[in-house]
């Protein structure tokens, strides 16, 4: 049995809003994935989700990543919404100064 | 008269042959050499910018900003202001063009309005003038010394993109030679020695990701900026090889060159996003960065900082107190009108500070980051020398991960000597 863990990537669509849900590192090693799971979710659905609540780690290939997928949803007409931030990745976006660009939602606390 | 020119030089054979193995000739325009244009003729107020490449006959301009896409892309050679910069290898620059006995009877005087003309060797790897990297103006101009400083800097910004081809290309030596290349891309962006800065002690140590060899992305330096100020930027480009290090070159000359004209940290960082954006509409890479000035007086230095979401520096006072600078601001390339975060500080003596790239607080061990906290640790326990603050900070991230790093690895110190 392989003593890394990896990273989970899971596609879930329910609807017409389609949650790409990150288990694990959002790192160099799992870039691809994110990528191509993204451009499904984009192809399945008209809203997206990407859920980092079981996210312990992200480097600056995983902001990139983030960033294209933001850049896309836009593109679509929809920003793409990103939850589940753990403080772990809050302070990447934070430091990067993504926070206000990735997070920022439409109407802000409406549950 | 005709005009005056040196056929020995244009009609050198290992001139010509650099000129054919940079394989530029009647190609087609390109963003990495339109990029440079268009950042000369901006920055020198001027309507055109070129990038020639000249053999023995014809003047080619790879690139032309200001020219219309239907325009003219070349002069014959005899008929060119470049074939003097070829002949001379030096800089040449004309106020008007009209008056001077090398060019007064060029036929773009009379077709494109050419009153004034400025440029600098562009030169192939092995030192060879191809052409030029020239502004034109349309009126007579006054150069200025800090006019030709862009050119320079961007017209070597230029040199080294051919030089990138030319080792990406071949293909039979493809990686001797881009490791020779990888050498020489990471002395424009990792300065093996910095400057003596008079009364301050700065030193930088640098680990390339998976022990050298390739293109890196980081990039900094330590630099006067006139009116006894220096600059010093740390920048990190995310992602790697030949896209990364173009990225890593046009942001650390879009900083240098504004850093000339700007005595603002802010505006500098943000003429790196403009530059970097003006890229085109779909850059995927972005940079962190963050750009600061210094002076430094008899008992202390004072430091101003600007940043691009890079990650935080470590300031160390004398005493082993330490805290993470949150500069803040947002990462380079991608958004438009971006707000800089700002900072400043004052050293006083014993005191440091210590800037690095995410290399750094991300190395990893069993999926654990080297992270802040660790760093924060480090650089309190450890007293010292800028050299030796600098070579602990990368040794540690290095040494955390178990001595294969998988990202470039980059600290700057700036210490104030205990007078």
């Amino acid at each position: 049995m392989s003593a890394d863990p990896g990273t989970e990537i899971a596609l879930d669509h329910t609807g017409d809003t389609v949650t790409v849900r990150v288990t694990g590192e959002l790192d160099l090693s799992c870039a691809a994935r994110f990528d191509l799971a993204m451009s499904g979710a984009f192809e399945l659905g008209d809203r997206w989700v990407v859920d980092l609540s079981g996210v312990v780690f992200v480097d600056s290939t995983g902001v990139r990543c983030l960033v294209r997928a933001w850049r896309e949803s836009l593109r679509r007409g929809t920003r793409v919404e990103i939850v589940g931030v753990t403080p772990a990745v809050r302070r990447v976006l934070d430091l990067t100064g993504l926070t206000g660009y990735l997070l920022e939602r439409p109407d802000s606390d409406v549950a | 008269m005709p005009p005056v020119h040196a056929p020995s030089a244009l009609d050198d054979p290992i001139r010509l042959a650099a000129v054919a193995e940079a394989g530029l000739f009647d190609s087609e325009r390109e963003d990495a050499f339109d990029d440079l244009t268009r950042l000369a003729a901006t920055l020198m107020g001027a309507p055109f910018a070129l990038a020639t490449v000249v053999d023995s006959s014809r003047a080619f301009w790879k690139s032309c900003f200001g020219v219309p896409l239907d325009g003219p892309r070349e002069s014959t050679a005899d008929d060119s202001f470049c074939q003097h910069v070829v002949a001379s290898g030096q800089p040449m620059v004309i106020g008007d063009v009209r008056e001077d006995p090398r060019t007064h009877d060029i036929t773009a005087i009379d077709t494109m309005g050419v009153r004034a003309w400025a440029g600098v060797p562009l030169l192939a790897p092995g030192g060879e003038v191809l052409g030029t990297f020239c502004v034109v103006d349309v009126v007579t101009r006054d150069w200025t010394v800090e006019d030709l400083e862009p050119l320079r800097v961007l017209g070597a910004a230029a040199g080294r993109e051919i030089a990138l081809r030319a080792a990406v290309r071949s293909e039979h030596d493809a990686r001797t030679r881009a490791e020779a290349l990888a050498d020489t891309l990471q002395e424009a962006l990792l300065p093996p020695s910095l400057p003596a800065v008079p009364g301050l002690d700065v030193a930088a140590r640098f680990h390339a990701a998976g022990g050298g060899g390739q293109l890196v992305g980081d990039f900094f330096d330590v630099f006067p900026v006139g009116g006894g100020r220096w600059g010093t930027v740390i920048g990190d480009v995310c992602g790697k090889g030949v896209e990364a290090a173009k990225v890593a070159l046009l942001a650390r000359y879009a900083v240098g060159v504004a850093a000339m004209h700007s005595p603002e940290c802010a505006e500098v960082v943000r003429w790196l996003n403009d530059t970097l954006r003006a890229r085109g509409p779909e850059p995927d890479l972005f940079v962190t960065a963050i750009y600061g000035t210094f002076t430094v007086e008899s008992d202390g230095c004072r430091v101003r900082l600007a940043g691009a979401g890079h990650v935080p520096p470590v300031l160390r006072r004398r005493d082993g107190a330490v805290e993470l600078l949150e500069v803040g601001g947002t990462l380079a390339g991608v958004f438009p009108d971006v707000v800089p975060g700002e900072i400043e500080v004052r050293l006083g003596p014993g005191d440091a500070l210590v800037l690095y790239t995410d290399g750094v607080v991300e190395a990893r061990a069993d999926g654990e980051a080297f992270g802040e906290e660790r760093l924060l640790e480090l650089v309190a326990r450890r007293d010292g020398d800028a050299g030796t603050l600098a070579a602990a900070v990368v040794a540690a991230a290095l040494e955390h991960c178990g001595g294969e790093a998988s990202d470039d690895t980059a600290a700057v110190v700036l210490r104030m000597p205990v007078a």
